[in-house]
């Protein structure tokens, strides 16, 4: 399995109104050809911050991402439109990612244009056909996406992001806009683009049931940090992480007799602790070693990665 | 039934008279009645008969074909130099906007030093400096009038650069000169069309200003600034010299406002 | 067992709109329980929720039979016993705490607009004893905080707050967790549950998410177009599923399958037709009768269904295309 695209001790930081905010600290991730990577976390996780510096619209403070071995700083400035074809977005609001002023047609022609494929007969062939493999008809091609619903934007966004044949999908909270009916609709889309077209996806969302659904792997992220890396019946079976766990009793469904009280609710950034563990403050195992000093990421066999200290005690042995 | 339709046609009215407004600055030729330049001063300064609707001035020309006439010179280059100053400051406000940086803070003190004057002493000021002709005037009048553009659309290129569809653009690899012209510019026009119409209204006033004072058009024009300047003289005796400009004047200038705040009704709501 | 809400025959249209956004619902609360309404977008959920109140667009269409919360006609209802009935007797939680409030006014101002001056600085003390009971720590100081101040889960708070302050008899909560991260939900779920018992009040959940209601509904409808397809209790709803739609529902929820099964794919552009069943242009079971018929709400196996073929479709007799 080659790797498509690798996250290398990525750091970012903002400046904020109230002071500096470090949006993700020492990521490190992989994508490989043709699977489907789930990114779990809550809101201000640091994972729509990853999106952005995967598709290059921001640059990362410390570390760096490769792209098929090339460093992205180095392909955007030596030829930019070149990575651009090989890494795709596809956002949370199906609305807001088009032009209200464009029809369908021409938001789906745009891509085709700005890269000089075909010309004005073939692109129109083309869309068509973009339009089909997401299961829309021509009668689309003339709306304007005030007029379209939000499973069907959705759906155009997802062709206009396959319109340069990528390697590499980034969606971005793709569905959590969506009525459950209609995520099921679009998690199926997916499912069949990365089995007929071979292309990656880095699936990212806050909600565990539908990554899981969806992906190979899973990286579960909190306050910026990676906390683990599993496959994704491991991750189901017996994770690794305090916060795995806690997202995983927090999505379950049949679970009104589980007494997993995790506090949830108050995740504020002003909360994070400056020292040691970030979870440490909210995790029922933690110690006063957890508040010292910051846990590092561990491998626990194949494709197992976790930042805690007691991992070994409290899960590889069995312990509930 | 009866009723809205009348409260609809009500609403329209402006756009009707705006429509003939335009009918008649493109062929005054249709609706005046006598040639503006023929002089006749055998009949001058005559009171409105029903051959001279608005009566005669110190030269015999008859005033209502002067005050059609007029029209054209009056509102047609009002038409143009917003047409003029809305473009140039929309390219440089978007550009502004977009670039940022130093562009953006060199373009904005630029637009700063205009903006501190008010409107009619900067028109004076320049029209004086150029020129006294209506084409040095006109000139004059762009100048003033660009920077306000320049500014509103910088604000509105500023949000617009964050919308999602822009940051989606840009993942598909969309230059910048692409952005603004597809994406961007378009999203302003609204915002543009609707300051452009009340900007004619206040446009008309200046340059008839202008030309009131000796800066602007110069006789015969049948300008309508012009007119009322040269009714000046005779207002104690020819009250309807300067009374039908005037009154038309006002008329229009109303007109171009009340439509303006239409549009700006319908694109806040 | 007395009923809180009773709605009888209620239809709403839309001008422009040839399918009404509600035909023909009847429905009721009880006292102390929690009725959930699931739905699409587009099912009339909302709307059938907000008739209680009527709270609904001014160019829509609303007629029934009867539209009965507590004491008070609704259908009569106008000027400020409307208000007041929305204001006190009524506690409305809406969607997406992002764009519900103004950004320009303190969260406290907000909360307390509603009620005359003379009652704000008695309801104030009142507001920051429910915003603790919430669990909003702080929340003498969160008063004077602005809405960009607060997380999404924090504003949901405060707006459950704000909808106890009348001392409500029934809570209305449409769709209170969709715009918020699962974590959060689960969280403000309970929340939601513990109130409602605590203060024996009614309420009513909408969702499109029907695992979502699972956890706080005693009772849910499920609907489809305007239309009830099913109803019943909450648990043998969600359990034994009756009619198609809610066997898809339930199918197309990640998780809802415990084994990784891709979810049931349903047709997604099929005309919804006025005539007969409106689910039968995507209904696998369709016959010909589900086009031509419009299938009552009856009682069958312990809920209510409204599909000609519910017998035959849970034996499998019918056949499938």
């Amino acid at each position: 399995m080659s790797t498509l695209l690798e996250v290398r001790n990525v750091s970012k930081s903002f400046n904020l109104k109230d002071g500096n905010v470090k949006a993700c600290s020492n990521v490190n991730l992989k994508i490989h050809r043709g699977e489907i990577l789930g990114l779990v976390g809550e809101s201000g996780s640091g994972k729509t911050t990853m999106s952005n510096l995967i598709l290059g619209l921001e640059t990362p403070d410390e570390g760096e991402i490769f792209f098929k071995d090339q460093e992205l700083s180095e392909i955007i400035t030596k030829d930019q439109k070149l990575f651009r074809r090989g890494v795709q977005g596809v956002f949370q609001q199906p609305l807001l990612a088009l032009d209200s002023l464009r029809t369908i047609q021409w938001s789906m022609t745009e891509p085709l244009v700005v890269h000089d494929i075909g010309n004005s007969a073939s692109r129109k062939v083309k869309v068509r056909e973009l339009l089909g493999l997401v299961g829309l008809d021509e009668t689309y091609l003339q709306r304007y996406p005030n007029q379209l619903s939000g499973g069907q934007l959705q759906r155009v966004n997802i062709a206009r992001a396959l319109a340069l044949s990528p390697e590499l999908l980034i969606c971005d909270e793709a569905v959590s806009a969506l009525d459950v009916s209609v995520q099921a609709q679009i998690i199926n889309l997916f499912l069949e683009i990365k089995s007929s077209l071979g292309v990656a996806l880095l699936f990212i969302s806050h909600d565990l049931e539908v990554v899981r659904h969806l992906s190979d792997r899973i990286v579960v992220m909190y306050a910026g940090s990676f906390v683990e890396e599993s496959k994704t019946d491991d991750l189901v079976e017996n994770p690794l992480h305090p916060y795995s766990r806690a997202l995983l009793s927090a999505s379950s469904i049949h679970d009104s007799t589980e007494a997993d009280n995790w506090d949830m609710s108050t995740f504020r950034r002003e909360d994070l602790p400056l020292v040691g563990c970030k979870f440490a403050p909210r995790c029922r195992y933690a110690e006063d070693s957890c508040r010292e000093n910051e846990p590092e990421t561990r491998s626990f066999g194949a494709d197992r990665q976790s930042a805690c200290f007691k991992t070994e005690v409290l899960f590889l042995k069995g312990n509930q | 039934m009866k009723l809205n339709a009348l409260v609809s046609a009500k609403r329209k009215w402006p756009y009707v008279l705006l429509c003939l407004l335009i009918i008649v600055v493109m062929f005054p030729g249709f609706f005046a009645t006598h040639d503006p330049f023929a002089l006749d001063v055998v009949n001058r300064l005559k009171p409105p008969t029903s051959e001279h609707l608005f009566g005669t001035d110190e030269g015999g020309r008859d005033i209502y074909s002067r005050v059609i006439y007029g029209a054209r010179v009056t509102i047609g280059s009002s038409l143009f130099i917003v047409a003029l100053a809305a473009s140039i400051g929309t390219l440089i406000g978007a550009a502004a906007g977009w670039f940022g940086g130093r562009l953006d803070w060199y373009l904005m003190r630029a637009v700063d030093v205009f903006l501190a004057f008010p409107y009619f002493v900067l028109a004076m000021a320049l029209a004086a400096s150029i020129g006294r002709n209506m084409s040095s005037s006109i000139l004059a009048l762009i100048l003033v009038w660009w920077p306000g553009y320049a500014r509103m659309v910088r604000g509105q290129v500023l949000s617009i650069k964050n919308e999602l569809y822009i940051r989606v653009s840009k993942t598909i690899g969309t230059s910048s000169r692409q952005m603004l012209f597809w994406h961007v510019i378009p999203h302003t026009k609204g915002a543009i069309i609707t300051r452009s119409t009340l900007d004619i209204g206040y446009v008309i006033i200046v340059i008839t200003g202008l030309s009131f004072l000796g800066l602007g058009a110069q006789n015969p024009s049948p300008e309508w600034g012009l007119l009322i300047a040269n009714a000046k003289t005779y207002v104690l005796f020819a009250w309807w010299y300067s009374f039908f400009p005037g009154l038309v004047l006002v008329f229009v200038v109303s007109l171009f406002v009340v439509i303006g705040n239409k549009l700006s009704n319908e694109n806040l709501g | 067992m007395n009923r809180i809400v009773e709605v009888s025959s209620l239809s709403v249209r839309y001008p422009g709109s040839e399918i009404p956004a509600v035909s023909d619902v009847s429905y009721y609360v009880e006292a102390s329980e929690c009725l959930a309404i699931v739905g699409e977008s587009g099912s009339g959920k909302s709307t059938t929720a907000l008739a209680t109140m009527k709270l609904l667009d001014p160019s829509a269409e609303m007629i029934a039979a009867e539209v009965r919360v507590g004491e008070h006609d609704i259908l009569k209802a106008k000027g400020s016993e409307l208000l007041s009935i929305r204001r006190d007797f009524i506690g409305t939680v809406f969607q997406d705490p992002s764009s519900n409030w103004n950004p320009s006014r303190k969260i406290g101002t907000q909360l307390l607009q509603p009620f005359p001056k003379k009652d704000r600085s008695e309801l104030r003390s009142l507001l920051i004893e429910n915003m603790e009971q919430v669990g909003i720590d702080r929340a003498k100081d969160r008063l004077s905080l602005y809405p960009y101040n607060l997380s999404g889960g924090m504003l949901q708070r405060a707006m459950i707050a704000g909808a106890l302050l009348g001392d409500p008899r029934l809570l209305i909560a449409d769709e209170p967790t969709s715009a918020l991260d699962v974590t959060v939900q689960a969280d403000l779920l309970r929340l939601l549950s513990q109130l409602q018992r605590g203060k024996a009040l009614s309420m009513i959940i909408i969702s499109h998410n029907l695992a979502v209601v699972t956890q706080v509904s005693n009772r849910v409808l499920v609907m489809f177009a305007g239309t009830i397809v099913e109803s019943g209790k909450t648990s043998e709803v969600l359990s034994n599923p009756r009619h198609p739609y809610t066997k898809n529902l339930i199918a197309s929820i990640p998780g809802m399958e415990k084994k990784r099964k891709t979810p049931l794919h349903t047709s997604p552009d099929a005309k919804i037709t006025l005539a007969g069943c409106r689910y039968a242009s995507r209904c696998a079971f369709a016959q010909d009768l589900c086009a031509n018929v419009k299938p009552e709400l009856r009682s069958y196996r312990g809920s209510q269904v409204a599909c000609h073929f519910a017998e035959q479709i849970e034996s499998e007799v019918v056949n499938v295309p």
